[in-house]
């Protein structure tokens, strides 16, 4: 087991080493310069020449990688030219918040598309069924944006039951935020109605971004429970009289949830794609639209921080993922 | 393991959820949550730093001058320069040295005096800036008003206009240029060059920027959590990407504000402004794109307020390649484009028409430079003069950005598109990233382009220096920088307007681009906020704000 | 990015059948006359456009606040530069259709070339080939296609490369996952022993046997490519000529006069989300026909 976990952890090293040099040559492919996206329209061509040797974009490529590598390693990604602030601080402030709309996403899709999948399986041809299909159509054919903008506008504007926008009403703002995580933040200081607001924040946005796990989630319970239901031990089951509320219970479900829970660990790059979108419909503080627009603004030290930081979580979830398996499955240990 | 009932509680959980928050849910906030009269304005982003100094971009200005005031400043709604810190001012040594007379009995918001020595200090800091203070993107408007330091740190740098501050008495701040110029004083009143407390500028650590060229770091303590003005209102907290926290300043120089606590909350886009507002989550917003006005002309609940049009739009060439080298083609274009429909179609109303590189209104405006009226036939009549048949123009428009002269381009774009070809000539368009935009048009890869001059303070020479520098016109732009150059050293008001007037005829004989109209700008506010005055200028004065009810 | 399932390998089909099964299944023919009214209108545009999508827009009847809408003259109204909205949905079929059709193309082509290698020659070329769509998945697709379409500027050519880039790893793991399954099959077993030669067993064999689940997958990556286009648009990435009518492109330009006109936003969308339909059930159906089994 704890050699799985290492071996796992040291391929871990030459991936992300490669994405930075991947990462490296494409930032700096980008047309266009930082100093441009800064002063627009004031902008002349003295004052880009100056910029590019105070900030070093003068200096051979290779030198330019190798001290930023030798920094991001301590993980000092140099500073935002946008905002001035630590790409590190930048990502922790914002990064919470993607979380927590991710994570109102999958409530979202595992509370409504699990029980839809068991039951368009095991009443196949109803009309649970059809809304199964349905609902999985429509989480892929309709736009993510598209239905954000939907919701926002029917439930927002036109009957305004939750706020169109951002992440916490702005007669919070004395709140403290310890953690990061809104949620989190007001619980811990004592004012529920602080988490109560955040939740309303997240309702939208949520059921936008969780449309895409929805479609996922249904077809995966559907056709998992579907093929446990046709395995030999539960017809086995069925004939020696079990009852079918407890066989459906204790061993289809079960068995049938597993691919399931993996699938899930394979959503965060999904869940970060729609993000970009939702978080600009939502105009919601996250990493995903701070990225684009740090890519639209050539801010170098974004692009680079924030694109490794998330790949380094995002293989992290999918090695923990890797290693879940093997403790779930232990057939997996072997190969 | 009761799994399935666990998930259909779950879900049931989440649609009572739902349920009960849709049910719940105000639009306002709960009892005893809004202490005192709170405003709420959105701002497009958060400032680049809260030290005046390095604030290059407008995002900054509009949360800085809650906090700071700058000597001279617009009148309310008007782009005469008049007092705010500085009383009077007057130049002596034929323009190279100007007194002010400052402001009796202000204090900074930590308890220390405004007075000539606090001025001298904050010009002697920007004076000697060093390394990354340096930046073009940093200490832009120094390097555009003044050129250069005291210890020029690359020789792309200009010799340094400022010379010397001294102040005789509390009252009385002298400052000695290296060269006559005129257009300087209007210049101070830009938010970079408001006056800061020097006391808290050293305490606060203003100038430890820097670290080092791989690694800029402009957080110093002052400029993110400590900053000290004279203006009317003072730092509470800052939420980065979400909100600025200001409270009245209770000893502020004009009376202590009637707003109690002024929130600046970052959102970006319009319609999330627009419902926002609509929704009770802020107050008021600017920049309101033209297609809201007729919706919230229509809404009893909010205000707009208009400032009047100081920006202005241009379509401007590389006068240097085929075939814009060749003026008749310049001028076919200028007769090609259908510009009072363009303002009527895409523009806000109160868009007027602009003849020159400069808006009406600001000495040196001439009344009678060349004119190129819509008229379709007459380009047809030039292309043909010029020997080209269908000439191909490569035309470039920005995306991912909205300007107040060009509010959406690439819709801007499709109106000239067509004009051109209906005028006779084939289009190819080219569109670029902003940032992309910018870099090539600067370095005259684009032949021909949309762009526009900012009305950042109200004197001829910016909108005219500013053009000549970022534009490509071949032999014609030595001439117009020596015209420049002697016209800013001219302290005589007429005499200025003179020569001013005769550059603008000059530029727009030569056609350097076709400018299309100069644009007004927005604000809307919830009718419960009074006393509000639009300028032209883009400043937001809160201090005689007052909340109704 | 709306990027299908996992994909999995589906054993051989039976072929027999397969259009018999299609035939009787509902979805498959709602989604087979989706698609061939969107090819027809595509291919007919300028017999069905009642005017010039592009050519002689009237501005004198728009204001920022004002379009005109439904009328006799013009049945969907004008578009915010005073051009026909009819014309401009018809015209726009054809440049979905393309980008559509051209980044599935790429995409499946460097899959079938990838996953072939990989599935022909197993060894190291099959862990090389796996290693990198690896890496290639640990990027979020939407923000991967941006960076693509970043780098090789605004054409509508780097978009469909952006989105064709973005499909490849789909078609790689499924053609190698089939080429895998079927090379472990008897008759391979039967043909190598009677002497032939291993490479010409594969390739006329094992690829055309694994073919059908990229089949599949194409038909399914037809929807996500217009709905990625959509979104690229949307994000103010697109073609260089704005005037070109695009889906994608009308929706996003359409986020200006969203109070004004909501038409201009909902039409394109509505569109794209039929096409998009119709690609998806009729892929599911391809699916299931040619693998009734596995209904998943």
């Amino acid at each position: 087991m704890a050699r799985l976990i290492v071996r796992r952890v040291l391929l871990l090293v030459p991936v992300l080493l490669g994405l930075s040099v991947l990462l490296f040559a494409w930032v700096r492919a980008l047309p266009g310069s930082p100093a441009d996206a800064l002063l627009g329209d004031r902008a002349t061509p003295e004052s880009r020449a100056e910029f590019d040797r105070i900030y070093g974009l003068d200096r051979p490529l290779p030198v330019q990688y190798l001290s930023w590598l030798a920094r991001a390693v301590r993980l000092d990604f140099g500073n935002s030219l946008e905002t001035h602030r630590s790409v590190l601080t930048e990502f922790l402030a914002r990064f919470p918040a993607t979380v927590e709309l991710a994570g109102a996403a999958l409530v979202f899709a595992i509370a409504v598309g699990v029980p839809l999948g068991y039951f368009a399986a095991t009443r196949a041809g109803g009309r649970l069924d059809t809304l199964a299909t349905v609902s999985s159509l429509a989480g892929i054919t309709v736009p993510v944006f598209f239905l954000a903008f939907l919701l926002k506008y029917v439930f927002a504007v036109a009957v305004p039951l939750f706020p169109p926008s951002g992440r916490l009403s702005p007669w919070f703002d004395d709140t403290a935020h310890p953690t990061g995580f809104y949620l989190l933040d007001g619980l811990l200081s004592g004012d529920p109605l602080v988490t109560w607001d955040v939740v309303q924040h997240l309702v939208l946005p949520g059921i936008a971004l969780g449309s895409i796990p929805l479609a996922v989630i249904t077809r995966i319970t559907r056709a998992s429970v579907a093929e446990v239901l046709g395995e030999d031990f539960v017809r086995t089951a069925v004939a020696k009289g079990l009852a079918p509320r407890t066989l459906r219970l204790r061993h289809v479900l079960r068995n049938a949830l597993l691919p399931v829970t993996t699938s899930i660990g394979l959503m965060a790059g999904l869940l970060l794609s729609g993000a970009v979108l939702t978080e600009t419909v939502f105009a919601y503080p996250g990493i995903g639209r701070f990225l684009y627009d740090a890519i639209n603004n050539r801010d170098y030290a974004v692009i680079q921080g924030f694109t490794l930081l998330t790949a380094v979580v995002y293989t992290v979830i999918n090695a923990a993922v890797d290693i879940s398996y093997g403790v779930i499955d232990p057939r997996v240990r072997v190969s | 393991m009761e799994l399935l009932r666990g998930f259909v509680a779950a879900g049931a959980a989440l649609t009572g959820l739902v349920a009960v928050t849709a049910c719940t849910a105000t639009s306002g906030p709960p009892a005893g949550r809004q202490a005192g009269a709170s405003l709420t304005f959105a701002v497009n982003g958060d400032p680049g730093s809260l030290d005046p100094a390095y604030a290059a971009d407008g995002l900054s200005w509009i949360t800085l001058e809650q906090m700071y005031d700058t000597l001279v400043s617009p009148k309310p709604g008007s782009t005469e320069i008049g007092p705010r810190l500085a009383l009077s001012w007057k130049p002596s040594d034929g323009g190279r040295s100007w007194t002010f007379d400052l402001r009796r009995e202000v204090k900074f918001q930590d308890g220390t005096p405004f007075d000539g020595k606090a001025v001298c200090a904050n010009f002697d800091r920007w004076h000697t800036f060093s390394g990354l203070q340096q930046s073009p993107s940093v200490s832009t408007w120094w390097q555009n008003v003044f050129g250069g330091f005291k210890n020029n740190e690359s020789d792309k740098l200009s010799a340094s206009l400022y010379k010397s501050c001294s102040a005789p008495d509390d009252h009385t701040a002298v400052i000695e240029l290296t060269r006559p110029s005129a257009s300087f004083v209007s210049a101070l009143s830009m938010t970079p060059f408001a006056i800061a407390s020097p006391a808290a500028l050293e305490k606060y650590d203003a100038d430890a920027i820097g670290g080092s060229a791989e690694q800029p770091d402009f957080n110093s303590p002052f400029g993110t959590r400590y900053p000290v003005g004279t203006g009317p209102y003072t730092f509470v907290s800052w939420e980065h990407g979400d909100r600025i926290t200001l409270k009245a300043n209770p000893s502020f120089w004009g009376g202590k504000p009637k707003v109690d606590k002024l929130v600046l909350r970052v959102l970006k886009d319009p319609t999330a402004k627009l419902q926002e507002l609509q929704a009770g989550g802020i107050d008021g917003f600017s920049s309101v794109p033209a297609s809201m006005l007729g919706q919230l002309r229509g809404d009893s609940k909010v205000k707009l307020y208009e400032g009047k049009p100081f920006d202005i739009g241009h379509v401007s060439f590389n006068s240097s390649v085929k075939p814009f080298d060749d003026p008749k083609i310049r001028q076919a274009v200028a007769h090609a484009i259908n510009r009072p429909a363009l303002r009527q179609a895409k523009l806000p109303p109160g868009t007027e028409d602009a003849t020159q590189f400069i808006p009406a209104g600001l000495d040196g405006h001439a009344g009678d430079t060349a004119s190129y009226a819509y008229d379709p036939a007459k380009a047809k009549a030039l292309i043909k003069e010029s020997g080209a048949a269908a000439p191909e123009i490569e035309f470039w428009y920005p995306t991912g950005i909205s300007r107040p002269y060009m509010p959406n381009p690439q819709d801007m774009f499709q109106s000239i598109q067509a004009d051109l070809q209906a005028a006779g000539f084939t289009v190819r368009p080219k569109a670029k990233q902003w940032s992309e935009y910018v870099s090539g048009l600067l370095a005259g890869k684009a032949p021909m382009f949309m762009f526009g001059l900012i009305g950042t303070y109200p004197d001829a020479s910016y909108f005219l220096n500013l053009y000549a520098q970022q534009i490509t016109m071949g032999d014609f732009k030595g001439e117009l920088k020596k015209l420049l150059a002697k016209a800013d050293e001219t302290v005589d008001p007429a005499a200025r307007a003179a020569l001013y007037e005769d550059i603008n005829r000059k530029m727009m004989e030569f056609v350097p681009g076709v400018p299309y109209g100069n644009v007004p700008s927005y604000a809307v506010f919830s009718t419960r906020v009074r006393g509000f005055t639009p300028s032209p200028l883009d400043h937001y004065d809160f201090s005689a704000v007052e909340l109704a009810g | 990015m709306t990027t299908t399932l996992v994909p999995q390998a589906a054993p051989a089909p039976p072929r027999a059948g397969v259009w018999r099964r299609l035939r009787h299944s509902p979805g498959a023919m709602a989604g087979l006359v989706i698609v061939v009214l969107f090819v027809a209108v595509a291919l007919a545009a300028p017999l069905l456009a009642p005017y010039s999508p592009v050519a002689s827009p009237d501005l004198s009847q728009i204001r920022p606040d004002h379009i005109p809408g439904f009328s006799a003259e013009h049945l969907l109204g004008l578009d915010q530069n005073g051009r026909d909205e009819l014309s401009r949905l018809i015209y726009g079929a054809r440049s979905s259709l393309l980008i559509g059709l051209v980044s599935t193309l790429v995409g499946a082509l460097i899959g079938i070339v990838l996953g072939g290698l990989a599935g022909a020659f197993g060894g190291w070329v099959d862990a090389a080939v796996t290693r990198f769509v690896d890496i290639m998945l640990a990027l979020p697709g939407l923000l991967f296609a941006i960076g693509i379409a970043a780098v090789l500027g605004k054409t509508t050519f780097s978009i469909m490369i952006a989105i064709a880039v973005v499909t490849v790893p789909a078609f790689t793991r499924l053609l190698r996952g089939a080429m895998l399954a079927e090379r472990e099959r008897d008759y391979v077993l039967a043909a190598t022993s009677l002497g032939l030669r291993r490479s010409a067993v594969i390739l006329r064999h094992v690829l055309p046997n694994s073919l059908s689940p990229v089949l599949v997958q194409a038909t399914l990556t037809l929807a996500t490519a217009i709905i990625d286009a959509a979104a690229l648009a949307f994000l103010g990435l697109g073609g260089d000529d704005p005037s070109t009518p695009e889906w994608g492109r009308m929706l996003a330009d359409a986020q200006d006069t969203l109070t004004v006109a909501p038409r201009l936003a909902f039409l394109p969308c509505v569109a794209i989300i039929l096409v998009a339909l119709g690609f998806t059930l009729l892929g599911e159906s391809l699916r299931e026909a040619l693998d009734p089994k596995g209904r998943r």
